[in-house]
């Protein structure tokens, strides 16, 4: 190479250098965007889902504390109004079960907004109570087993047992499976979360696109709060798997 | 050739070894890639056998090229970037086989390396890998810089985009020396040596498939 | 012990006005119980007790100012001979344990039959323990389990080998009817069995034989 072509090589290498220069400063800022766009997102869904849920613990307390009592005085009245021939004894007698059935159901409705077992034992016990409530409800028979459970911050809590109701309320809904089972348990350091059902499963891509599959929207919403993975496996007429890792916190 | 040159291209035998020894514990999602690194190791033995054979190698090369290009396309068919334009995709398979065999079978022969194609393919791949970035970063939810798809299309624009510049002045030298084209090839060969370790890393950080439970 | 004609004075309390107003109305014609006066805290509770001596309280378990399982904790210490029955809304409130083990004798669901409320007074009136009828499986194991037991636990009662089974089968939750059928025996029979073994274990209903069982391991949940 002469001197001439020696400056051209230059201007090549400087001109390179330039261009992956200009690819690089491209790629580092969009990656950083990325970061920025990401955090954003999750703290919008965060602050999103915390309101929710506070918003349901309030309405649940509400309907705890302050239906229950005026309800169990209106029956009380009832029970005083004395000197009643048959028909009228009759009829009083069905106000009070009625009454009766309309307490059964607050709790029912309170409880599912936001259940007192989950604040007082913990997820574990509490995702019982739902699996004991849902399989008379729905002939579903549902197989529990938390095994070595690992201490979940109350936090996370639940956001555990809502993504738990979530593929339950799934399963009963759209699967018409027989049977589901649900395992719970810790590995390394994650907490692992997976079901699988016997029902007829469903295409992953049409779902996504439909706008009422809510369902898998809020899983995904609450398993991006707990930073942590979700997997879902599903083939028509083959059931469904879903299978959450979260990693442990601390 | 230089030795220096060698050893740079064999750092695409280190992304084959990962993708092989990995291959059953990861998503079957990356098959394509794989397959192609593969195939780009086997060009750069067959390229080392010719060249001590004193043969040319612009035979393995131009079929190399081809199934680079076929291997790399259907890797992004598998990403699912034709997910709705299905037919988008038969017409660059189309596209790209009919000009290969347009142009080394008519207009040049299959021993001689020519420009067009590789141009036209290597333009194609940067504007896919574009378009599949493009789509990651406002849809990604994890951290861009460790997901594989990302690095693997990161490196796909850094070296086809030098790519098609050194063709260029590979095939349009404008009266410069052989010295002058064989530098400037030098420079593609480091950066393909950066790029296949990019493509080592992504595919040493692709998630293993998810435990399934059985139900029993 | 209360004789039997003197009318069983009792204390309300509970921080819902309209709850107390119907529980008054539910009395109104009831010349047994005599409804003393009506505390809307646990702190009212206490200075109301302390100045009338009631033979019952029956108290909500969540008030403000000084909750019920508080109040029930002095009440039972310093005017130990008052009956204390626990209200509350709902049949499986884990808070009822804790009631129990503060001292409190009984409890009942708040929109129990009057008859069962009555009854439940009454029991409560006599220092025996009541726990209300629609109690569910679970808070009579959790109740069998804790701390709480009123029975004396030196009057150990035998029972037949037939009685264990009829306990057993109570404890299922197996009707008189399935029992009977189950056992080979006439309906009376079994019947017969029931008021036995209510007598002998002190309860008043199904609950009480449940987590007596369950105590003296006469039936393994």
């Amino acid at each position: 190479m002469d001197t001439k072509e020696s400056t051209t090589y230059h201007a090549v290498l400087i001109a390179a250098a330039v261009i992956g220069t200009i690819i690089f400063y491209f790629i580092v800022s969009v990656i950083r965007q990325q970061r920025k766009h990401r955090l954003l997102y999750k703290a919008k869904i965060e602050a999103e889902i915390t309101t929710l849920e506070k918003e349901r613990a309030r309405v649940a307390a509400d309907l705890h504390d302050e239906l229950g009592p005026t309800l169990s005085a209106v029956k009380f009245k009832l029970a005083s109004i004395e000197k009643l021939n048959g028909e009228d004894a009759v009829t009083i007698t069905k106000a009070s079960h009625y009454i009766d059935t309309i307490l059964h159901q607050v709790r029912n409705i309170a409880n599912d907004l936001m259940p007192n077992t989950l604040l007082r034992k913990g997820p574990a016990d509490a995702i019982e109570e739902f699996i004991d409530h849902m399989t008379v409800n729905s002939g579903l028979k549902i197989s529990f087993r938390p095994e070595n459970m690992p201490v979940i911050p109350q936090s996370h809590a639940i956001h555990v047992y809502r993504i738990i109701q979530e593929i339950i309320h799934n399963t009963v809904k759209h699967a018409g499976a027989t049977k589901l089972k649900i395992e719970l348990y810790a590995h390394k350091n994650k907490f692992i979360i997976a079901t699988a059902d016997d029902g007829k499963g469903f295409n992953y891509n049409t779902m996504i696109k439909e706008k009422n599959g809510l369902g898998l929207s809020n899983l995904r919403s609450r398993t991006e709060i707990l930073s942590g993975e979700l997997h879902v496996s599903s083939r028509p007429g083959k059931g469904t798997t879903f299978i959450i890792e979260i990693p442990i916190p601390g | 050739m230089d030795t220096q040159v060698i050893i740079f291209s064999f750092s695409i035998f280190v992304g084959t070894i990962i993708g092989w020894l990995r291959f059953k514990k990861i998503e079957p999602a990356f098959l394509p890639f794989i397959i192609c690194l593969t195939v780009a190791s086997l060009n750069e033995v067959a390229s080392l056998i010719m060249t001590t054979c004193q043969a040319n190698t612009a035979f393995n090369n131009n079929i190399y090229v081809l199934l680079e290009a076929l291997l790399i396309t259907w890797q992004f068919k598998t990403w699912g970037l034709f997910n709705r334009h299905r037919h988008l995709y038969t017409f660059i398979l189309s596209l790209l086989a009919i000009s290969w065999i347009v142009e080394n079978f008519m207009t040049h022969n299959i021993f001689s390396i020519t420009f067009c194609f590789r141009t036209l393919y290597s333009f194609i791949i940067v504007l896919m890998s574009i378009h599949i970035n493009n789509n990651l970063i406002l849809t990604y939810r994890y951290s861009l810089l460790k997901s594989p798809v990302f690095l693997i299309c990161t490196g796909f624009i850094i070296y086809f985009t030098y790519k098609i510049l050194v063709e260029a002045f590979w095939f349009y030298g404008l009266n410069v020396s052989r010295d002058f084209r064989i530098n400037v090839y030098s420079l593609l060969t480091w950066i393909n040596l950066f790029v296949n370790l990019i493509y080592a890393l992504a595919l040493l950080w692709i998630p293993k498939k998810a435990q399934h439970i059985t139900l029993s | 012990m209360k004789t039997p004609y003197a009318p069983v004075k009792i204390i309300l309390a509970d921080d819902h006005e309209i709850f107390r107003d119907g529980f008054h109305s539910l009395l109104k014609n009831q010349t047994g119980i005599v409804l003393l006066a009506e505390a809307a805290n646990g702190q009212q509770l206490v200075t109301l007790t302390a100045k009338h001596l009631p033979d019952v309280v029956l108290t909500d378990i969540k008030m403000p100012v000084m909750d019920g399982i508080e109040a029930t904790r002095i009440i039972t210490e310093k005017y130990p001979q008052v009956g204390i029955i626990a209200l509350s809304m709902f049949n499986d409130d884990k808070l009822i344990i804790d009631m129990l083990e503060a001292g409190a004798k009984g409890y009942l669901i708040k929109n129990a039959h009057k008859t069962e409320i009555i009854d439940a007074i009454n029991t409560v009136a006599q220092h025996n323990q009541y726990y209300c009828s629609a109690t569910g499986i679970k808070l009579t194991q959790l109740i069998a389990n804790s701390r709480f037991n009123p029975n004396d636990p030196n009057s150990k009662m035998i029972f037949s080998d037939k009685e264990k089974e009829v306990i057993c089968l109570i404890c299922q939750e197996f009707s008189n009817k399935e029992i009977s059928l189950a056992l080979h025996l006439s309906i009376r029979t079994i019947e017969g069995y029931r008021e036995r073994i209510l007598q002998k274990t002190n309860s008043r209903n199904t609950a009480g034989i449940v987590v007596y069982a369950i105590r003296n391991n006469i039936f393994i949940p």
